[in-house]
């Protein structure tokens, strides 16, 4: 009996004196970001991250936004005749732009999501136990993907929040800054950055379709023309043209094929592949197809445009109108006209059946986004040079863009 | 000479008494429905001798002829027994309807109803048991005032939803289960034949004790322990068939072609039906995807009780098929409780159950029944069917609703749980009026999900390409050790009784689920993990949760009038940072006994009046709703691709926002009641008024897009809620010579409002295809509102259309014709804009309330339920498809009459169109209807055989019964089935909710 009393008593003690950290739990299967960038692999991924924010997994996170600039002018439509399907993207194209258009909130919160993770790489990966090159590369990347980023936002909104490094919850009273001041950011990032980033020749396969020196420079040469800094601009579309890393080699009709991702003419893609586990790739392709084969009929191209392209050899490579030949299992093609605002289709999205993935195409497409090309750095080129009176040297870019298809050269006006 | 013998008798007996006054020995039995009970205290009224019946209800006691001996118990009226000439006094006690002195659990303890000084509800098992359900919360529904049961669904195996006194918080609102002294989340392995008692502690200053799990109030539950020394058998079960309560009205095939017709023709297009009539009535996909079914069950319990030991066992099974095809349950149960007095003042015990149900998930086709056009057969004729795998023979459909006799077919889900649920404990008795309780208790859960997803083509948008199949394994284990010590004096007139304890609950949950793709065909026996090819898949985690928490307790009672109590206790939780772990919640309550008091009497039709007030503080961790890791920004896993081979590449980004000052919810509230009981304690009525505050309240607040987080919110402390209320209980007992009647009427009020939200935004929640959001939380307003435009009639012609315009001549809505819906144009600014929204609905009833009525007269009994709310708003889901005559999708009978289609033809239902324009069908109060219901929930009829038939069978209880759930429901809801819940931010919704059955059954109770 005494035993059982002694056995009780001490149960009873034994409890009072329970100890605190049984409250302290560790998280379990999941790293967090206080102890992140620890070594290289963690900072490699973590820019992995930040490449990853141009195309996130799901299509309505950004890839319908790259939809907005065409059908917002007169080259396409907004697509399919349903007016309460998408009918946010809709009011986009007719102009009906209110705060609450979820395609407006979508692309601003993505492309923050990426200048965010670029933030954090900027300011976390210098002090990462790795090497001073390392750090240069990787920081280097971060600064050309945040430049693009805010590329996009001023593009679309003007003035906005400006941050260049994470802040936190209580720290978020930030309003619009300038648009001015926007670009000057971009700028110095991509001025800094290009120091640093490998040309487009020196990059590892493996690394192909990263950011590049050439990249750095013709968003440069972009960011100037936007901003009407003519001399800026052809001074840097010039460094891209020096570099002797691009050409016009591909045919024309094979720029945008799924079986040429980072191509002669690519200066910078968003690269897409199919996985079956991951969401790895772009819905443009299902996005934009006709609703007679599998896709969602978005963003048509207009007859404004078609009549414009007339019989340009790239009309065909641009436009797909009912009927028209497109492959072997699509010798006339259906664009499905009655639910088809212009009864055409783009090409420039369209896979072919055996390109197409087996599962989950619409998340899933392998083909790459072309965000900036050769020809449209040349076109740049020559646009600046004749803002600047250099016209020869204009016609001389236009006229290698006309001749890759076999157009006939524009001569100067002095000459006619 | 007659009249001397009394005279005579009476004398000798006086003379005969001092000197005869012999003190004998009375010897007998006391026992009530023919049980004996111990502990029956036996006494010499007048004086203070007195014993206490024995085990077998045997008594002895010296007494004289002269004396009266009351015996008296607990719950039974106190009986008077002149001694006279007799040596063997046998007495039955019956039962009192005086309930004071019913033994109330409040956690850790247990007090007398009457010195009760919190807001408890209580209701028998037996109430319980007649309930022909598969989950105990549904059991609960109508019994308890402040206690509202919101079904999930009619599917076999399905959970309903518990609140007390409405919602508090905006994450979960379910309240702690504690079944014998052990907090569980998960009471679905109980069956109601277990329970014995449910008690519902209501308010702060009784759920205190509790600490952070109870601040959405506690559910005790007591199953059934042994109680006498003979062996108590019982046996019963039910068989019944369950089948449609209502039925949809949706259109024929013929109506459905018109349909369509006349909304292509309202907008200038042509029909696409050339010869409607031909197509008859079509297919009826309500019929094809429904049955009746059948629904069983058994119980069996033993149990003896001696002095020592008690024992208690039983066995159930229980089995369901749902009315919906595809979907089925079972579970069976076992359990053993038991009690040993190893010495005279420590005993140990045991309750220990083990619970395995399997369940068949199958499809809910409610919707898809609804929608799918009548047109289109449900399988391909018996020529294109050649060649093609057995889920492929089903048609393609017009709308994207996919074929639903295909999705019935490929329907392959099927979920096991098991769950032993243990606890043993110590009770010692240190010395007299000090005893020391310890508790060690056990919830180990096993769920298994098997699923397999066949390859199958019917339409290029219902079709998959490859086969698929998964298993999931998750097991939780949750232990729960607590010691109490408890000190109870009394001196003079005053009484205490203290608590003191501690308790340390740990919770391990483990997940691991793993699925692959491509299994060589879709034979069964290929149905594995181990069969795929392709693609897998798999994840798993431990996560742990621990909680450390100190109680005190003080009840204290002077002359047995005056009450006070007081509780404190500390939770430290794991999941908040240093620095908050910790938190203090006190309560406090009184209570004044007014019928005791001198003044009262006189006052004879008054047998019992009290008043309690009480106070308490609670916290509430929301260990369920918030992520584990609230408190860090945690890393997840992105995906990109790069190189020349295009492969793909695994990076990282945050996966969250995490806020490191996190911590405690508090919630507080103030309780106001009085009891009363009048006219001999025929009519006892409980009456509480209430308000509940909850601070610093856990919400996912959503932070400025341009830091980087897309769509993440952050868990921060940052909204308070209000509930005011009260609820109310009457109970009318009586009995006219034969006939017994127990009428029971629950009555519950509550109102909620969020009175502050984060950054003072309003929340939105549930999002329809056609309406958006459909529940909108806004601040200083109710909590899932519903929140859309104002219809102000239909345009009859042109001229309404242009005359509906602001001050300045501006057209309100230009792009509208006749038969288009008018809106109210609401800020004044000639535009129909989203400013033109206001909340047009609540989904909180005025009333909740449950009525029974209970009759007994001789052998028959008769039980009725009644359950209802009064004054919901509740929105039918489906109606933006089939009230619209758009999109292809079928729509109810009738619609082709009741659309307009010209001027003065009717003023409340559009137009048919399918470009619709004007968006007649936006979210306006078109869609918004009263959900008021009164149901007869349950009745059952009994019929018990006399005790000469079943005693010669060795029966001590034999009764058969018929019985019916879900008889009948008055509503002028459109759905199918108004008893709809939900969640603090949308409730009321009919999103093609599974329909609770009608079942008839009936029945046996037998008992040895």
């Amino acid at each position: 009996m005494k035993n059982i009393k002694y056995l009780l008593f001490i149960l009873i003690s034994l409890n009072f004196m329970s100890c605190s950290d049984y409250i302290d739990n560790e998280i379990t299967g999941k790293q967090n970001l206080d102890n992140y960038y620890s070594n290289y692999s963690e900072c490699d991924k973590a820019l992995i991250g930040c490449y990853a924010s141009l195309s996130p997994q799901d299509w309505w996170e950004t890839d319908f936004f790259w939809l907005v600039g065409d059908v917002c002018s007169d080259d396409a439509f907004k697509g399919n005749t349903n007016e309460g399907d998408q009918r946010d993207f809709g009011n986009l194209a007719n102009f009906n732009i209110t705060p609450s258009n979820e395609w407006l909130d979508s692309k601003w919160r993505y492309t923050y999501q990426g200048i965010f993770r670029c933030n954090l790489a900027i300011t976390r990966i210098p002090d990462a136990p790795i090497s001073v090159e390392q750090i240069e590369l990787l920081v280097a990347e971060a600064k050309f993907l945040r430049a693009v980023y805010y590329f996009e936002l001023v593009k679309n909104w003007g003035g906005v929040p400006l941050l260049t490094e994470p802040i936190s919850v209580s720290q978020a009273n930030l309003s619009r800054s300038t648009e001015a001041e926007i670009w000057i950011q971009i700028e110095k990032d991509l001025t800094e950055s290009k120091e640093f980033l490998p040309l487009k020749s020196q990059v590892v396969a493996s690394n192909i379709g990263r950011a590049t020196k050439g990249a750095a420079y013709a968003y440069l040469a972009k960011a100037a023309i936007y901003q009407l800094k003519y001399i800026d601009a052809q001074d840097w579309a010039n460094e891209v043209i020096k570099t002797n890393e691009y050409n016009l080699n591909d045919d024309f009709g094979n720029v945008w094929s799924v079986s040429n991702p980072n191509g002669n003419g690519s200066i910078f893609e968003i690269q897409n592949s199919y996985n079956e586990l991951y969401d790895s790739g772009s819905a443009l392709c299902v996005l934009s197809r006709s609703r007679a084969d599998g896709g969602w009929g978005f963003c048509t191209p207009s007859s404004n445009l078609d009549n414009f392209m007339g019989d340009d050899p790239r009309r065909d490579y641009t436009i797909i109108k009912q009927g028209d030949y497109v492959d072997e299992e699509h010798p006339s093609y259906d664009t499905d006209p009655t639910q088809n605002m212009t009864g055409r289709i783009n090409r420039k999205y369209y896979l072919s059946m055996d390109e197409r993935p087996e599962k989950s195409e619409h998340t899933r497409s392998p083909l790459n986004h072309i965000l900036l090309r050769y020809a449209d750095l040349l076109l740049i080129h020559a646009e600046a040079a004749y803002h600047n009176g250099d016209e020869s040297v204009a016609l001389s870019s236009l006229n290698k863009v006309r001749n890759r298809v076999g157009l006939n050269a524009v001569w100067q006006q002095a000459n006619n | 000479m007659k009249t001397f013998i009394p005279y005579i008798l009476g004398l000798l007996l006086l003379v005969a008494s001092p000197s005869y006054a012999q003190q004998k020995t009375i010897s007998g039995t006391v026992s009530a429905d023919d049980e004996p009970i111990p502990g029956v205290s036996v006494l010499v009224k007048g004086t203070s001798i007195g014993v206490i019946t024995d085990f077998d209800g045997n008594f002895t006691i010296s007494a004289k002829n002269t004396d009266v001996l009351l015996f008296s118990y607990v719950g039974y009226i106190t009986k008077e027994v002149l001694v006279d000439n007799q040596t063997t006094i046998n007495v039955t006690l019956e039962a009192s309807l005086e309930q004071l002195d019913e033994v109330v659990l409040i956690g850790y303890g247990s007090v007398r109803k009457k010195d009760l000084t919190s807001a408890i509800s209580t209701v028998k098992g037996e109430e319980l048991s007649k309930r022909v359900v598969t989950n105990i919360q549904d059991a609960l529904a109508g019994q308890l005032p402040g206690v509202q049961v919101s079904s999930n669904g009619g599917q076999p195996g399905s959970e309903s939803t518990i609140t007390i006194r409405g919602i508090s918080t905006l994450s979960n609102n379910s309240p702690l289960y504690v079944v014998d002294d052990v907090p569980l989340e998960d009471i679905n392995f109980l069956s109601p034949q277990d329970i014995e008692s449910v008690q519902v502690l209501k308010d702060a200053s009784a759920s205190a004790i509790f600490g952070s799990r109870a601040s959405n109030g506690v559910i005790i539950i007591r199953t059934k322990q042994a109680k006498t020394n003979k062996v108590n058998i019982s046996f019963d079960a039910y068989g019944g068939l369950q089948t449609i309560a209502k039925e949809p009205n949706l259109a024929g095939a013929t109506e459905y072609a018109n349909i369509i017709n006349t909304a292509r023709l309202n907008d200038g297009k042509s029909i696409i039906y050339d010869d409607p009539e031909s197509f008859g009535q079509g297919t009826n996909w309500w019929n094809e995807l429904t049955q009746t079914a059948p629904i069983y069950d058994a119980n069996l319990s033993v149990s003896k009780a001696t002095e020592d030991i008690s024992i208690s066992s039983g066995f159930s099974y229980q089995s369901q098929d749902g009315i919906l095809k595809g979907s089925d349950f079972n579970k069976w149960s076992v359990r053993l409780n038991t009690k040993y007095n190893i010495r005279e003042n420590v005993t140990i015990g045991e309750n220990f159950t083990f619970a395995k149900s399997n369940t068949k998930n199958g499809p809910n086709s409610v919707w898809d029944a609804h929608r799918l056009e009548p047109v289109t057969s449900p399988y391909l004729p018996d020529y294109e069917q050649e060649g093609l795998n057995e889920f492929s023979i089903f048609s393609p459909t017009i709308t994207d609703v996919p074929n639903a006799l295909g999705q019935l077919a490929r329907s392959f889900d099927d979920s096991m749980h098991t769950r032993v649920i243990g606890n043993f404990y110590v009770n010692w008795e240190i010395i007299e009026g000090l005893s020391f309780k310890s508790q060690y208790s056990i919830y180990s859960s096993n769920w298994e999900n098997n699923w397999f997803a066949p390859d199958y083509y019917i339409e290029e948008t219902d079709k998959q390409v490859v086969n698929s199949v998964g298993r999931t394994h998750n097991n939780k284990i949750n232990t729960t050790w607590n010691n109490t010590v408890t000190y109870t004096k009394e001196f003079g007139d005053h009484n205490l009784t203290a608590l003191a304890g501690n308790i340390i609950e740990a919770q391990e949950h483990k997940t691991l689920s793993g699925q692959g793709e491509n299994t060589p065909s879709n034979h069964p026996d290929l149905r594995y993990l181990d069969a795929a090819t392709e693609a897998y898949f798999t994840s798993g985690n431990t996560e742990k949760y621990n909680l450390i928490s100190y109680i005190a307790r003080a009840n204290y009672s002077f002359k047995n009038k005056y009450l006070l109590t007081a509780t404190v206790r500390a939770d430290g939780s794991s999941l908040f940072p240093e620095g908050n772990k910790w938190g203090v919640f006190p309560s406090v309550s009184a209570g004044w006994v007014v019928s005791d008091e001198d003044f009262m009497e006189n006052v004879s039709w008054v047998s019992f009046l009290k008043a309690r007030l009480g106070w308490g503080q609670i916290g509430n961790d929301n260990r369920n709703s918030i992520p584990v890791d609230a408190r860090l920004t945690t890393i997840g896993t992105e995906y990109y691709t790069s190189g020349s081979d295009q492969n793909i590449l695994i990076g990282t980004g945050p996966d969250n926002v995490g806020n490191p000052s996190i911590k405690w919810e508090t919630v507080e509230d103030l309780n106001f009641g009085i009891d009363f009981a009048l006219f001999e304690n025929k009519l006892n009525m409980n009456f509480d008024i209430f308000k509940r505050t909850t601070r610093d309240m856990l919400m996912a607040k959503s932070i400025p897009a341009y830091l980087g987080s897309g769509y993440d919110a952050q868990w921060s402390n940052v909204g308070s809620f209000e509930t005011k209320g009260f609820d109310l209980g009457v109970t009318y007992k009586n009995q006219f010579n034969k006939l017994k009647t127990a009428f029971t009427l629950n009555l519950s009020h509550y109102k909620a409002t969020a009175t502050e939200l984060a950054d003072g935004e309003a929340i939105w929640d549930g999002n329809h295809q056609r309406l958006d959001d459909l529940g909108y939380t806004a601040e200083g307003e109710t909590p899932g509102s519903f929140y859309g435009y104002v219809t102000d009639g239909i345009f009859q012609n042109k001229t309404e259309i242009n005359s509906h315009s602001d001050e300045f001549g501006n057209i309100i809505q230009p792009s509208a014709q006749p038969g288009d819906f008018r809106f109210k144009d609401l800020n004044g600014d000639g535009q129909l804009t989203d400013q033109d929204r206001t909340i047009i609905g609540d989904p909180t009833p005025d009333l909740s309330y449950g009525l029974t009525l209970k009759f007994e007269y001789t052998n028959f009994d008769l039980s009725l339920l009644f359950t209802g709310k009064y004054g919901n708003d509740m929105l039918n889901a489906a109606n933006p498809y089939l009230m619209s005559g758009s999109g292809n999708y079928n729509s109810y009978a009738g619609l082709l009459d009741k659309a307009w289609d010209g001027e003065g033809s009717t003023n409340s239902q559009p137009r048919l169109s399918n470009d619709d324009p004007n968006q007649n069908f936006r979210y306006s109060d078109y869609y918004i209807e009263d959900g008021s219901f009164f149901r007869l929930t349950n009745l059952q009829f009994g019929y018990k055989l006399s005790d000469n038939i079943i005693e010669n069978n060795g029966l001590s209880k034999a009764r058969f019964y018929i019985s019916g759930e879900n008889l009948f429901t008055v509503t002028s809801f459109s759905g199918l089935d108004p008893d709809i819940g939900g969640r603090s931010t949308l409730s009321g919704v009919d999103w093609g909710h599974y329909p609770l059955p009608r079942i008839i059954n009936i029945g046996i109770n037998l008992a040895f």
